[in-house]
């Protein structure tokens, strides 16, 4: 007796063969109608006379009967005559010759096919053209082939296809038969059954059948997803949030297959689920699903209707603003995740449609799309009144668009590079997201700050730009987070002009860029240690000062053959200690004299004081001593103790002496 | 996986045959068609020659091909396969070339009309092309063009031309066209005065361009050599270009002959300098 079980499957087989024997006579069918050779005649050709021939003809015609009684040509001599006398002649000269030659007009007529059929007898005396027992290698003699078909599929793969559908139908039908593992069986009939879905042999081309593989493959998975359960509940989550985007998208296979495609979904797998995993209570994973599901499903309209090509931004970065969305419910607790409608839903979508409102975001990196969720998601944490109406879009927009147009700008591209600019932004961003207040305020503070300062670097048009911007930009918005009242004042462009000066230094005077990272660093830090006289009065007392010292170390180069004392490291701890010393004491001079002679009375300061230095290194000081000395000598000089400069006056020089040796004590 | 108990001799035999039988009933569309090919190709070269008869099956094999028969089971295959979509305009190209050869210009036009998912080289240059092949159909055994025919000649020849460059990788449809144009474009010459300027000269010397810009230069050494012998009687496209283009250049040479009486002679420079069409030239312009 045949078992039940091999009884099914005897009948799944013959239904299978019955349903391959069908698609494949339809397919061979449609192979014999496109491929099958197919003669097509040529016309027989009249063998009548030249036009000038037969114009001769007329004529000669017309002489020949020129006597004749009576006259052939009866009333239409005079008409044919004047015909004839006509350059060209018209073309009813043709109806005089068709009646007055009827034979050369029409001659038997010439086969070309005739003719060919002569030059083969001629040619291949071997084979009795006229026998009919010959009749298909005559035909064949005249087949013309079908050529090229333009489809990038041939018949022979598309047999291939038509089998491993019908294998594929036949294996989602009867995955018990070949899989014990339930689990296994579930995930195998779906992904088979979409696989097979349509006949595959109607596929022409491999691209189409491609992106139907991958995308039967992705949606089966995510049919099956119920095998998954409780392996992860964010997982479970995404899954169920993928699904429902799905479910609603107009054309769900693709909407899926385009997701999937973009970047976006391997960083949220590879990152985003991590991070959700180890930071978030489990039991916010209902509301995750429920956000992610809503941001896609309003995705997909506007991805369709937007044409500044958002579709691609979308595609790539979906998984970076969903990343960066657990990312700021990590940081700013579950308030993001709570209430009717939760902010993390709608600042999601609503930094989305800015987004998609927003042109030149096709430069934005995953750092720059993450960070600038979070820092939006951050910024409307603290004050959910950000998202409301009008007062929200204008907000969201002043921040997106300061990001993108100085992101876009290709002047700065051109010298920063889009990695040394996304770098930059990225460091920027970071700080926006860590600090939000400081967009709350001011929403547009990358064009106000960020930009003002790259541009002044940029000017400078040199090298190696984007250490020293970066410093200067990570320094304002460090300062601008300690001391949000600093945004109202010159502390912003005071930087930018500090970082054109600096940048300058590098391309002309050959300092190293990192030092200049490190110059702006101690000036950030001297500006913020006295704000009132640093960012606050019309000139830049920082920037003076520095010059008189960089003015200063380059003065002081050594004589041949002598070390160069004021360089390097040291550079930047005398600019350091000397900043230090102008932010104490710095104020009563300023206000009683000028910054420009602030700036020209340090400068002399310092040059006084290094040419005392290299008299007395080794024997007073060594050079570590030097910041120390140089610095305490301004102080001196600032509190109105020091009126001497010239380095060989005995005030001078008594002077030098103590402050050496109290620093070497 | 459990092996299948059921692999006994008795089941075996009969699943087997079970599953014979249905093959060989799942083949009846693509006997169909063979049916229609071959019909259809016997019925076209019947047009030509009085005395062709159907090969093949038994039942048919002696009775002269019927193309009216042949149309009408391209019509009922279509009827009955109504998804069949790319077969169905391939047949229809077939058919419609079946009616030209058969003087049924207007039916010939809605079968080319109805074939609107056409795959090949061949097929989407016949239709292309199909208002130029019924033209010619219609006017080849004319005395002569007159004016508006030989503007509306001109028109089409610029169409050979649009589809000539397409065809590089299908040398069979591509030389069959070639050769049409060819025969078109010089019936135009025989139809221009002399008395009209350089027109019949400009409209030869282009002929000879066009069509020998088709061969190459083995092809013009072996017509010239003589020895035109096929490596067997399975023509090759090749040896079919060949053999075709002496019928061609019999007629060119009238022209070039008519030329020479209207002090209009062709000289070899008048032509373009593709080895191969000064090759076609030796051969048209010479003795």
């Amino acid at each position: 007796m045949i078992s039940a079980e091999a009884a099914g499957m005897a009948i799944a087989i013959a239904k299978g063969v019955i349903k391959l024997a069908g698609r494949i006579d339809r397919l061979t069918a449609e192979k014999d109608a496109v491929t099958g050779q197919l003669i097509i005649p040529m016309p027989p050709d009249s063998d009548a006379p030249d036009v000038d021939a037969a114009l001769a003809m007329l004529r000669e015609y017309l002489e020949r009967t020129r006597n004749d009684d009576p006259d052939p040509l009866a009333g239409e001599r005079g008409r044919l005559k004047a015909l004839l006398a006509k350059t060209p002649v018209p073309d009813v000269w043709i109806e005089f010759f068709e009646k007055l030659f009827p034979e050369q007009a029409h001659p038997p007529a010439i086969s070309p096919d005739a003719e060919y059929l002569k030059a083969l007898k001629k040619w291949v005396p071997t084979v009795n053209w006229d026998d009919n027992e010959n009749t298909q290698v005559r035909q064949a003699a005249f087949y013309i082939a079908a050529g090229r078909d333009q489809r990038g599929l041939g018949y022979g793969a598309r047999l291939g296809l038509l089998v491993a559908d019908v294998i594929a139908e036949f294996g989602a039908e009867n995955t018990s038969l070949f899989i014990r593992d339930k689990n296994a069986q579930t995930i195998v009939q779906s992904v088979l059954q979409r696989f097979s879905k349509p006949d595959l042999e109607d596929f022409e081309d491999w691209s189409p059948f491609l992106r139907h593989a991958l995308s039967a493959t992705l949606n089966g998975l995510l049919d099956a997803r119920t095998v998954f359960d409780g392996h992860a509940q964010w997982a479970d989550a995404l899954f169920e949030a993928l699904a429902r985007a799905r479910d609603s998208a107009e054309n769900r296979d693709d909407y899926l297959l385009g997701l999937m495609q973009g970047r976006g979904y391997s960083l949220l797998i590879g990152e985003g689920l991590q991070l959700a995993g180890e930071t978030l209570a489990s039991e916010h994973a209902g509301v995750f699903r429920d956000i992610v599901a809503t941001f896609l499903i309003d995705a997909a309209p506007l991805v369709k209707k937007n044409k500044n090509d958002f579709g691609t931004f979308f595609h790539e970065h979906w998984g970076d603003l969903v990343r960066g969305g657990i990312s700021a419910v990590a940081k700013h607790g579950p308030q993001l995740l709570e209430g009717k409608s939760p902010l993390l839903r709608e600042t999601l979508l609503a930094v989305m449609n800015q987004l998609a409102a927003t042109p030149s975001t096709a430069y934005f990196s995953s750092d720059t799309v993450l960070h600038l969720a979070e820092a939006a998601l951050g910024a409307v944490a603290r004050d959910p009144a950000l998202l409301d109406g009008a007062v929200g879009e204008k907000w969201l927009k002043a921040l997106i668009a300061s990001i993108a147009s100085t992101i876009h700008d290709t002047g700065l591209r051109a010298v920063f590079g889009r990695d040394g600019l996304e770098r930059i932004f990225k460091d920027a961003l970071a700080t926006f997201a860590q600090h939000p207040e400081l967009i709350i305020a001011q929403p547009g503070l990358a064009r106000d700050v960020v930009a003002s300062v790259l541009e002044a670097v940029a000017a400078s048009e040199g090298m190696e730009a984007w250490p020293l911007a970066n410093a200067a930009v990570s320094g304002a918005l460090q300062g601008l987070s300690k001391y949000p009242e600093l945004a109202g004042t010159k502390f912003g462009p005071y930087v930018a002009e500090l970082a054109g000066l600096l940048a300058q230094q590098v391309k002309d005077h050959g300092l190293a860029a990192m030092q200049a990272a490190d110059l702006i660093d101690a000036a950030v830090e001297a500006m913020l240690r006295n704000p009132r006289l640093f960012a606050a009065l019309e000139k830049n007392v920082a920037t003076a000062v520095l010059q008189a010292v960089l003015k200063a170390a380059d003065q002081g180069q050594g004589t041949a053959g002598q070390v160069k004392l004021l360089a390097d490291a040291t550079l930047v701890e005398v600019a350091r200690d000397v900043l230090a010393v102008v932010a104490r004491y710095g104020i009563g001079f300023v206000e009683n004299n000028s910054v420009k002679l602030l700036a020209d009375r340090v400068a002399e300061t310092l040059s006084a004081g290094l040419e005392r230095a290299n008299k007395e290194m080794g024997r007073r000081m060594d050079q570590t001593a030097l910041p120390a000395v140089l610095a305490a000598l301004v102080r001196k000089l600032l509190r109105g103790e020091l009126a001497d400069l010239d380095p060989e006056s005995e005030n001078f020089k008594k002077l030098f002496s103590e402050i050496a040796e109290a620093v070497a004590a | 996986m459990k092996f299948p108990r059921f692999l006994r001799p008795v089941a075996t035999r009969v699943l087997v045959t079970f599953l014979a039988a249905a093959w060989f009933a799942g083949c009846a569309s693509t006997n169909q068609v063979k049916s229609i090919v071959a019909e259809s190709n016997a019925a076209l070269l019947a047009a030509q020659f009085a005395d062709v008869e159907l090969a093949g099956e038994p039942s048919v094999a002696g009775n002269k091909p019927d193309w009216q028969t042949a149309s009408r089971k391209i019509d009922e295959f279509i009827a009955a396969h109504p998804d069949q979509k790319v077969a169905a305009s391939a047949l229809r190209v077939r058919q419609a070339m079946l009616l030209i050869a058969h003087a049924q210009f207007a039916l010939a036009r809605s079968a080319f009309a109805e074939a609107t998912n056409l795959k090949t080289d061949r097929d989407k240059a016949l239709k292309n092309l199909s208002e130029p092949i019924i033209w010619w159909w219609e006017h080849s055994q004319l005395v002569s063009f007159n004016a508006a025919q030989l503007s509306k000649g001109r028109e089409h020849l610029d169409a050979f031309d649009q589809e000539l460059p397409k065809l590089k990788d299908s040398p069979d449809i591509r030389d069959l066209l070639a050769e049409m144009r060819a025969r078109i474009g010089l019936k135009r010459v025989a139809s221009i005065q002399s008395a009209d300027g350089v027109k019949k000269k400009d409209a030869f010397v282009d002929v000879l361009n066009r069509y020998g810009a088709t061969f190459t230069t083995d092809d013009v050494a072996a017509i010239k050599s003589g020895n035109l012998t096929p490596q067997s009687p399975a023509i090759s496209a090749v040896e079919r270009r060949r053999l075709r283009a002496l019928a061609v250049i019999a007629k060119a040479k009238q022209g070039a002959q008519a030329l020479r009486a209207a002090d209009q002679t062709v000289a070899l420079d008048d032509l373009s300098a593709d080895p191969a069409v000064r090759g076609l030239g030796e051969l048209v312009l010479g003795p």
